[in-house]
């Protein structure tokens, strides 16, 4: 988890956090089944998206790096239903989940997603993604999902994906400054 | 450049308040994250919303206790007093404890509000959940207790701030 250095305070109101910076929001106004952010800047060291999802499907939660579609993601899953605990181990492969969500418009699937160094080409980019949903009838999950891209190419795109991406969904990608 | 990450409020635990409440929150940010570092005489910290007390809440975690993993859900109605909050931190006989809360899109006033939840004991436990709070209100309270409404450890902090999306 990236050090923030967030000062903890009792003064209401706005303080200067130049560590810490939205850098675009996609609120999509009609369905759709991705939401990419482009172009992404490479002034920072690390991205984090915080996603609200809300749908009525729970196929094809996954995510790509730099349009990647090719079998170049490996991950690890815990996710417990309230039952048992799934754990999972990919082979390289397509797809990478990015949460598992209910087919209930009225309970939101969140998740958060750090993704580490994402422009450093000498390593692999790796991201763990924190991801939820409870209340719907099935499908309620918490997981944490770890994974790793095999490219050491500087990630400037991320693709999410679910088959329908309602109004009322939120996904905003913050950036992560370098110590100076 | 305005402001992304804001603190909005710090409670440094006298030891002798067993709920923290943070109150008129502003509808301004876009999700909300409340970090307690601090020790109780109890089993789990809660959280309850808007001064709700009815059981409007539910979770499902899972979790690694005393080398055994496992999972578990605490249902909506399910009988009281757990469903009428949600239990999302651990805690532990008076020990520190480490919880991050991130209450997402928390003044939207169309769905149901999620909470996501990492908590951590160094003697007992560690555990992921989410919770739901059936109300489709924005949240303006914040009140934080403990399982058995102990008086928090002198020197704990609660800590509640705002991000704010472009």
């Amino acid at each position: 988890m990236p050090i923030l250095g967030v000062i903890a305070s009792g003064i209401s109101g706005n303080l200067y956090s130049p560590s810490y910076e939205s850098i675009a929001t996609s609120a999509p106004t009609s369905s759709t089944t991705s939401i990419t952010f482009s172009n992404i800047p490479q002034t920072y060291k690390h991205l984090q998206i915080r996603a609200h999802l809300v749908s009525t499907s729970s196929e094809n939660n996954y995510l790509n790096l730099n349009g990647d579609t090719a079998s170049n993601y490996s991950w690890h899953q815990f996710q417990a239903t309230g039952t048992s605990v799934d754990p999972y181990q990919s082979n390289p492969s397509p797809n990478p989940p990015w949460g598992l969500n209910s087919n209930n418009s009225s309970f939101p699937m969140v998740s958060i997603i750090d993704f580490w160094d994402y422009k450093d080409i000498n390593k692999v980019t790796t991201w763990r993604v924190l991801s939820g949903t409870e209340g719907a009838a099935t499908n309620n999950t918490v997981g944490i999902y770890g994974g790793s891209w095999n490219n050491t190419n500087a990630v400037t795109s991320i693709t999410l994906f679910n088959l329908a991406i309602l109004s009322g969904s939120r996904f905003a990608l913050y950036g992560i400054k370098d110590a100076l | 450049m305005p402001s992304t990450y804001t603190p909005i409020a710090t409670t440094t635990l006298t030891g002798s308040q067993s709920s923290v409440t943070f109150s008129s929150i502003s509808g301004t940010y876009t999700d909300l994250v409340l970090v307690v570092s601090a020790a109780v005489n109890a089993d789990s910290l809660w959280v309850q919303y808007n001064g709700d007390t009815a059981a409007n809440y539910s979770i499902r975690v899972g979790r690694s206790q005393d080398g055994s993993v496992s999972s578990n859900r605490i249902a909506r109605n399910s009988g009281g007093p757990n469903d009428r909050r949600l239990e999302l931190g651990a805690a532990f006989l008076n020990t520190v404890a480490s919880t991050i809360l991130h209450i997402m899109d928390y003044s939207n006033t169309t769905h149901n509000k999620m909470t996501l939840a990492r908590t951590g004991q160094a003697d007992k436990r560690v555990e992921l959940g989410i919770g739901c709070y059936y109300s489709t209100s924005a949240i303006t309270q914040i009140v934080v207790n403990n399982s058995n409404a102990a008086n928090w450890t002198a020197g704990g902090t609660m800590s509640l701030y705002g991000i704010k999306a472009a």
